[in-house]
Formats: C-alpha cells, sequence, structure tokens
C-alpha cells in the first residue's frame, strides 16, 4: 500500500507539516461551550425556580473563571465575542456560539434586532417598542450597521456574566413588585447592551414589567413577537403564565 | 460566519447530530469531570478533522462548539471505550451538516480566516503556508464521505487500518477497499487539478 501516488503522499506530508489550530481558537470555543451550558443549566432551573436565576451569574463567571484569557481580543482583527444567539430549536438550549469571534468587515452579524425585524404583522406601539429595544439607543451610533469594524469593548464570557447580573438585578426588583424600577434597570441594561446577548430574555422581563404595571396590552404584543421569533425561550412561558394571571385578575 | 451557525442550527437542530450516540440528557446536569480532559487531548483532533470533512475555517469555531456540545451532552453514556473514534463519528456529523448548510449558502461571504496571530506577516505566509493543506482539504471534497474518513484517519491522522476499522466500526476488509478507492480517487483529483494550474500558466 505504501507509495501509492509520490505527488499525492508528497502534498499530504506538507499539509500535516503545517495543519494547526489557530492559537486562541482552544480557549475561545471553550469559553463559548462553558458560557452555553452554564446558560441552558440556569435557564432550565429558572423556569422552575425563579430564585434560581441568581446562579446565572455566578456560572457565566466560573465559566470565565475556568479560562481567564478566554476574552481573547487578540491582535488577529478579532474583535468581538459572541453574537447573542438563542437556540430554540436545539437542546432546548439558550447556546452561544463562538462565531461572534468575527475578523473581517464582510461579516454581517445577526443582532437580534435583525431577528425581530424580520418578523410579520407587529402592531404600532409594540413595533416602536421593540425597535427602540436592542440597537435605538441614543449611546449607539450607527445603530443600523453591523458594528463589526469598531466594537466598543470586546465581549466575553465575563461581559455575558455582568449582563446576567443586570438582568438579574431587574428580575429580582421586579419579583419584590417594583415594576417601575426594573423597567428603569431594563433602560439602562438597554443602553450598556444595545445589541446585547440577552437581549430576548432582556425582553420578556420588560413584557412581565409591563403587564405587572397593569400594560397587558404593550406586554402581551411583545410576548406575540417574542413567541414568533424565539419560542424556545427559557422564561417565555413563565411570563406568559404570569402575565395571563395578571389579565384574569383585571376588572 | 454568525448567519451560516444560525441558517445551520435553524435547519439542522443539534437534536438530529446525536444520532451518533445515546439520547439527550437533562441540560441542567453538572460539567462532566473529565469534560476538560477530554476537550484538552482531542480538541485539535477535532478542530482538524472539522475542516477535513469541509467545514470553512471561518466556520469552524462554530463547528467545534457543536461538537464539544454534543459531547459534554452525551458523555455522562458514554462508555469511555474509543473516544477518539467517538468524537470523529460526531465531527463528521457535524462537518456534514456545515457542509450542507455551506452549499445552500453559495452566497455568502467565505471568509479565508488567517490563523497568523501576527496580522502584519499574515497574508502572504500564510497563502504560503496553507497551501497545502488547502489543497488537500479541497482534494477531499471531492471523495464519498465514506471514502473520505478513512482516507483522513489514514493519510492525515496517519492512524493503523485495524484502528481505523475499529473507530469507524466497519470490517478492517472494506477499510482497506475504501482507502484505496479513496487514494485513486484523491489521484485523479490531484491530476486533474495540475492540469488545469498548468493550462492556467501562461
Amino acid at each position: 500500500m505504501n507509495h501509492w501516488d509520490p505527488r499525492a503522499e508528497e502534498l499530504l506530508s506538507r499539509a500535516r507539516a503545517v495543519e494547526r489550530v489557530p492559537l486562541d481558537a482552544r480557549a475561545r470555543v471553550h469559553s463559548s461551550v462553558m458560557a452555553t451550558v452554564a446558560l441552558s443549566s440556569a435557564a432550565s432551573v429558572s423556569a422552575l425556580a425563579p430564585s434560581a436565576l441568581a446562579k446565572l451569574p455566578a456560572a457565566f463567571k466560573a465559566a470565565s473563571a475556568i479560562l481567564p484569557n478566554a476574552v481573547v481580543a487578540g491582535g488577529s482583527g478579532m474583535v468581538a465575542y459572541l453574537a447573542p444567539v438563542t437556540i430554540g430549536v436545539a437542546l432546548g438550549l439558550s447556546a452561544v456560539s463562538p462565531s461572534a469571534v468575527v475578523t473581517a468587515p464582510s461579516v454581517t452579524r445577526p443582532t437580534p434586532s435583525a431577528a425581530i425585524g424580520r418578523a410579520p404583522r407587529v402592531s404600532a406601539p409594540t413595533a416602536k417598542l421593540v425597535k427602540e429595544l436592542p440597537s435605538g439607543s441614543k449611546e449607539s451610533e450607527s445603530s443600523d450597521a453591523p458594528d463589526v469594524s469598531a466594537p466598543k469593548a470586546p465581549m466575553s464570557a465575563a461581559s455575558l456574566a455582568d449582563e446576567a447580573d443586570w438582568l438579574e438585578r431587574a428580575r429580582l426588583v421586579l419579583r419584590q413588585g417594583d415594576a417601575e424600577l426594573a423597567l428603569r434597570l431594563l433602560d439602562r441594561y438597554r443602553r450598556h447592551y444595545p445589541k446585547g446577548k440577552l437581549f430576548y430574555e432582556a425582553t420578556a422581563t420588560r413584557a412581565a414589567a409591563l403587564c405587572q404595571l397593569g400594560r397587558l396590552d404593550e406586554g402581551r404584543q411583545i410576548l406575540a413577537r417574542l413567541e414568533e421569533t424565539t419560542p424556545g425561550l427559557g422564561n417565555l412561558a413563565q411570563v406568559q403564565r404570569s402575565c395571563a394571571l395578571r389579565g384574569q385578575g383585571e376588572p | 460566519m454568525s448567519s451560516l451557525w444560525l441558517a445551520t442550527v435553524a435547519a439542522l437542530p443539534l437534536a438530529s447530530l446525536e444520532d451518533v450516540a445515546s439520547p439527550p440528557v437533562a441540560s441542567s446536569t453538572p460539567l462532566p469531570a473529565d469534560f476538560d480532559a477530554i476537550y484538552t487531548r482531542y480538541f485539535d483532533f477535532v478542530w482538524r478533522n472539522l475542516l477535513r470533512f469541509g467545514v470553512q475555517p471561518s466556520a469552524a469555531d462554530d463547528a467545534a462548539h457543536d461538537v464539544f456540545l454534543v459531547v459534554h451532552k452525551q458523555l455522562p453514556r458514554f462508555d469511555g471505550k474509543n473516544p477518539r473514534g467517538w468524537l470523529f463519528a460526531i465531527a463528521r456529523r457535524v462537518g456534514w451538516h456545515y457542509r450542507r448548510a455551506h452549499a445552500r449558502q453559495r452566497t455568502a461571504p467565505i471568509d479565508e480566516d488567517c490563523f497568523s496571530s501576527d496580522p502584519a506577516t499574515c497574508p502572504e505566509e500564510h497563502r504560503q503556508r496553507r497551501e497545502a493543506s488547502d489543497l488537500v482539504n479541497s482534494l477531499l471534497n471531492q471523495l464519498s464521505d465514506d471514502r473520505r474518513a478513512v482516507f483522513v484517519l489514514a493519510e492525515l491522522e496517519q492512524l493503523s487500518m485495524p484502528e481505523i476499522a475499529e473507530m469507524l466500526g466497519i470490517p478492517l476488509n472494506t477499510a482497506y477497499s475504501r482507502l484505496r478507492l479513496a487514494r485513486r480517487d484523491f489521484s485523479r483529483c490531484l491530476q486533474r487539478h495540475e492540469l488545469k494550474q498548468r493550462r492556467n500558466v501562461p
């Protein structure tokens, strides 16, 4: 079986010699797998017990602690970490893909706002609300274009943990009954993370807050949109139940 | 890159990638103790073979992510025998899905990733260094999936034929037969490529 084709063998030999994995790929992928696992664990628990949501930030911090260098803002044009992707279709997980380690201006990173924008049949108030959520922040410049060229800050598992912290704070005050403050916190979250990875989760929490304030129509419109775009969202069913109960209690 | 990944996931849920092993377990299971060991030991192996199975370099991160998510999920049920074969089977399947998704999205820009850590020296050096590897991967794309698996393991991973037969769960003679046919196909593809190159040279 030896020497079946000298030229092919020589080519294969050269290919073997140069094959190597990118230096930071190992850490990058590990970090994203850990974040996905942590996210799915926290989300599945939170569906049962709201208090377990507190595990979410800790889980992300643990994930980033495993690989402190997972935040790779390398010198090779790798600028940002992780587009927010909620996989409703697969595994029931909210998954985080390493794909947002974008390298070239040609990359068009799908943003949550783009996903929402594609959905049909939106009533005007909801459209306005949803439109302003992910990218309409006054602090974000040229929000229509994918920000692959000059990100404000490299995203990472650590920033994901920070995001989760923001969101958890909003949920906490909401559970304590202060929906106004929850909305304000969600506004601040939106300003800090106009294209945040937990956009959908934050939007669902916003809907819960609106329902709690009695703005049921607004809340339901948002939930309807979420159901269209991300039917597998972890806390969606819970918020829907909550809004439905509020609706039944209406005079 | 993201759009490819999204399309892949949307069209081909990971559940479909999992029929290489056992049914899923609860997603809230704690991190298996030896996940990191497997990851550390076999990451390069998985990465290399994803590219050999037609995953674009720009999507390799995502594909590796998908592979290790499946690994993490199925690890509690994995019997520990033949981990390389198990990983190879998952990578092969994930690669197949990515390849198919990429074929559907021909219009999407192909990002020829540069793997050098130094962007200044990257383009020319990268091109030269990876020329052979890229050519091999493109020739591999022209082999049938079964032959490609045997060929990759034999010629690039340089495993023995009994090992390959065991990894792929095929009789030894079948493995030899596939390797013979794969070599023939590879040689022909290479000849065609060289002929084309010569014609293009003025």
